[in-house]
């Protein structure tokens, strides 16, 4: 019996310090004020970039819930946030939001550092996606897109044309990864593949290709030579009203200072 | 009111009725909870059976939101190659490693070699996914060279056949087991060599257990979600080659709920409720087979005819040599597993390490640099409350199982085939439920309340289970010693009963622990992945450590940190482990005394 007092009594300081420990740190986070902001996957690298600008001088904390632009939107008109991002136009299906335009994004194709190819043609990635016709010419013989919810996707089949995605029973199946890091991660060891990204979430881990001679940069996705771009769209209730807090981060992220941060990321500032 | 029918009330509301009435209603919980998962999730795909039509969405192969068409015979099929390949490859080796274990290890290893398997089956499934999705993946592309990039069904049959192999291996284990031992001593005895008597009588004695053992893997294998959704591909294809992208049932839950319309959604549910029916069967199944071991062995209650005799002898010459090449076989298999042991654990360690720092797991967390504090945090809640809910409950409906149930009544066979139902669901099911349920029915939102109370129904039946074989475990004379000092029912259960059974309450306490570190695709679904700040409360959305490798790992720029708090996970399951049998040797210990 004395054992299991001592295995009991053990047990009970276990538990005694964990519940303590929980309390201190729950207790010494201050009680700040916070905001949520969730949506797209492709808006959230700047949105925590901004946020974390905003943090500095700001006694405010901003929790950002990544998932994806439809989401996002749902989640606003079900006042689940206090706003909502997104990485498409808004379209009449999503009633009761309305959106404003944070800045421009482009859609960068990418492969494989180790790849030869420096250009795709329009015709060829619309062939790869819908058919599995190898690009001529390169090791491209598989294509990865994004999950049909996700906007990236959305924007990169309207511009491409791209009906649907290959099906089947070949290896040419196009693989479908729900987020732009997954995407990236996955190119960056498959030497055989071709995917889309965002450009702002463009790194060294993979190499970008032009699409039809263009380069994607930010001059060309300016002067609208390069045709895959879409908006990040900061999506609010059509008829409610801000928090102060929500509204003093909205103000920021809308401000000139807040655009120097865009454009710094490698997006397009469309003020 | 006469004096004798209020003696008879105050005896009927007595203490001792009132506890039993309450031990009932704690048991009968694991019933009410397995028909509330079921009916919900039925209800809640009801709209989807109703607008497709239930043949269509069976047997239609096409699932896009755009055209609003949602038919999962692809992900059907894909479920059912993949299980068949996974089962096939992961039943042989878990099989062969059990009669190793049993058979031929080295006493000294014996004890080594099942913490070898317990810590296999305690890898949490992301991290086997990160395994899979970052080292095996480009492996399989530098030998076969296909035209993706390692996804599809090589990659997967592979991972999934190590993550379902500890579960066979341990059930196939204990039925070898429990083969007596004259057996053995018989076929020796007429000059069986001992290879021959281990895979000509002893494994097929141990027959209705391996079978057992299977069915047990395959329903983990249909339902396992992270693992298989990273390494799946996703693709619209049929699993007709090693490399093809295809998509499981419960991938395309993970996949796509994010972003699904409601009516996405109902035929998502309705996706999780045809993975139930599976895996109900595949219980049913079970209890047949279970019934069937029951009356003797079949191999031996066999007569057998005097020709037979001349043929078998004249076979057991022959296979002797047979048998000696599966000896063989089972040592390199399992020497096999021991290393993908060591090999999955050592990658994890060694990429992950560099990029532990003590800011790392302890610093302020913050949009700018996201640590592991909050993950802390919010992983000891949800232990926290999965405990204190699962723990009443469970020790309560073991002690009715055990202590108040006539051994054999039908209302605890009910009872142990809802507990055994409720062990057998997959946690996608869980999340699922826990999703429209909690989240979405209850309004509580992504919250730690709604994934503390998802964990624990998960770990429900591993409390159960546990305490009620250690509870069965103490003397019957205690209990008598007991009565026989005049002490009511209840104070023997309480101040008898249960102090013996301290033990298996503690190592039911550190499974469920593992579990709920393990979790991941239940948690994803009812606590959100939210993983910047340190919750403040149980309304909060919060990552725990698993949630937070697979957000690391989706985010694509921290696949450092993925692997830096992977590694953190697989120290805690090795602690958890080392505890498990420590508490087991310190009760062997006490025992002996």
């Amino acid at each position: 019996m004395k054992k299991v007092g001592k295995i009991l009594a053990s047990a009970l300081c276990v538990a005694t310090l964990v519940c303590g420990t929980l309390g201190a740190m729950t207790g010494c986070g201050s009680k700040k004020e916070s905001i949520t902001v969730s949506g797209s996957s492709s808006v959230t690298p700047i949105m925590e970039k901004l946020a974390a600008e905003y943090e500095k001088t700001h006694d405010i904390r901003i929790k950002i819930n990544e998932s994806d632009s439809s989401t996002g939107i749902k989640d606003v008109q079900n006042g689940l946030n206090d706003f909502g991002m997104a990485s498409r136009d808004l379209t009449e299906k999503d009633t009761g939001v309305k959106g404003y335009t944070l800045c421009m994004d482009g859609i960068a194709l990418i492969v494989n550092k180790s790849c030869d190819i420096t250009d795709v043609s329009k015709a060829d990635v619309k062939a790869l996606y819908e058919n599995g016709t190898s690009i001529p010419n390169s090791s491209i013989t598989a294509a990865i897109g994004r999950e049909a919810g996700s906007g990236t996707r959305k924007a990169f089949d309207d511009l491409m044309k791209i009906e649907k995605y290959l099906s089947g029973t070949s290896d040419k199946v196009v693989s479908e990864i729900t987020s732009t890091g997954g995407v990236k991660t996955t190119i960056a060891t498959a030497t055989n593949s071709i995917g889309y990204i965002s450009y702002g979430s463009l790194d060294d881990t993979v190499k970008a290709v032009s699409l039809d001679g263009v380069a994607c940069t930010v001059e060309n996705i300016m002067n609208n030579t390069y045709a895959l771009q879409r908006p990040f769209v900061i999506v609010l209730k059509e008829n409610g009203t801000l928090s102060a807090a929500a509204q003093g981060f909205y103000d920021y992220i809308m401000s000139a200072e807040a655009q120097t941060v865009i454009t710094g990321a490698g997006y397009i500032s469309v003020k | 009111m006469t004096t004798l029918t209020k003696i008879k009330t105050a005896k009927f509301f007595s203490k001792e009725n009132i506890a039993k009435a309450i031990f009932i209603a704690l048991a009968a919980f694991s019933i009410l909870a397995v028909f509330t998962i079921i009916g919900y999730l039925l209800y809640a795909s009801i709209p989807a059976f109703r607008d497709i039509g239930f043949f269509k969405f069976i047997f239609g192969s096409e699932w896009s939101a755009k055209s609003e068409t949602f038919g999962i015979w692809r992900m059907i099929v894909g479920t059912f190659f993949l299980t068949v390949c996974a089962v096939l490859l992961g039943g042989t080796l878990a099989v062969f490693t059990a009669i190793w274990l049993v058979f031929y290890c080295p006493k000294r290893l014996k004890k080594i070699y099942t913490q070898i398997v317990n810590l296999l089956a305690g890898i949490p499934s992301i991290v086997y996914g990160l395994f899979g999705y970052k080292f095996l993946m480009p492996l399989l592309v530098d030998i076969f060279h296909p035209n993706n990039a390692g996804f599809g069904l090589l990659a997967c049959t592979l991972i999934l056949s190590v993550m379902i192999l500890p579960t066979i291996t341990s059930i196939t284990k204990n039925s070898l087991e429990a083969v007596p031992m004259h057996y053995y001593e018989g076929a020796l005895a007429l000059g069986c060599s001992k290879n021959q008597a281990v895979w000509k009588v002893l494994l097929p004695a141990a027959k209705s257990g391996i079978i057992s053992a299977i069915i047990l893997g395959i329903g983990r294998a249909i339902g396992e979600t992270m693992a298989v959704q990273m390494i799946v591909g996703n693709g619209s294809g049929y699993p007709f080659g090693a490399f093809v992208p295809f998509t499981t049932l419960t991938s395309n839950i993970v996949q796509n709920w994010g972003y699904a319309t409601p009516s996405e959604q109902s035929a998502l549910i309705a996706d999780g409720f045809v993975l139930l029916i599976f895996i109900l069967i595949l219980n049913l199944c079970l209890m047949a087979v279970k019934k069937d071991g029951k009356g003797g062995n079949k191999f031996f209650s066999r007569r057998l005819r005097e020709s037979d005799q001349k043929d078998t002898l004249k076979s057991y010459r022959r296979t002797g040599s047979a048998c000696d090449a599966l000896w063989i076989v089972s040592w390199v298999i399992s020497l096999l597993v021991a290393f993908v042991l060591a090999f999955i654990v050592i990658f994890v360690f060694v990429k992950g390490f560099p990029h532990l720092s003590i800011d790392f797991m302890f610093g302020e967390s913050g949009n700018a640099h996201t640590t592991l504090a909050p993950a802390f945090v919010s992983t000891t809640m949800l232990i926290c409350l999965a405990l204190v809910l699962a723990l009443p409950l469970g020790v309560g409906a073991a002690i009715f199982l055990n202590e108040y149930a006539k051994k054999g009544s039908i209302f605890v066979k009910v009872i142990r085939l809802f507990v055994d139902t409720l062990a057998g669901i997959p946690s996608i099911i869980f999340g699922l439920f826990g999703m429209v349920f909690f989240v979405i029915g209850m309004n509580m939102g992504y919250s730690l309340w709604a994934g503390g109370i998802t964990l624990a129904l998960i770990i429900l039946p591993t409390i159960i289970r546990s305490t009620e074989q250690s509870l069965s475990e103490v003397p019957d004379s205690m209990r008598e010693a007991s009565y026989a000092l005049g002490a009511g029912k209840l104070r023997t259960i309480f101040v008898v009963v249960l102090p013996q059974a301290i033990t298996g309450i503690i190592t039911s306490i550190i499974l469920s622990i593992g579990r709920i570190v393990n979790e991941s695709a239940a948690l994803i679904f009812t606590v959100g992945s939210a993983s910047t700040f340190i919750p403040q409360g149980y309304g909060d959305s919060a990552a725990s450590f698993a949630v937070l490798v697979w957000k690391f790992m989706s985010n694509g720029l921290q696949v450092n940190e993925a692997y830096a708090t992977a590694s953190i996970l697989l120290i805690f399951v090795i602690i958890l482990n080392l505890l498990v049998s420590l508490v087991e040797w310190l009760f062997n210990r006490r025992k002996k005394i």
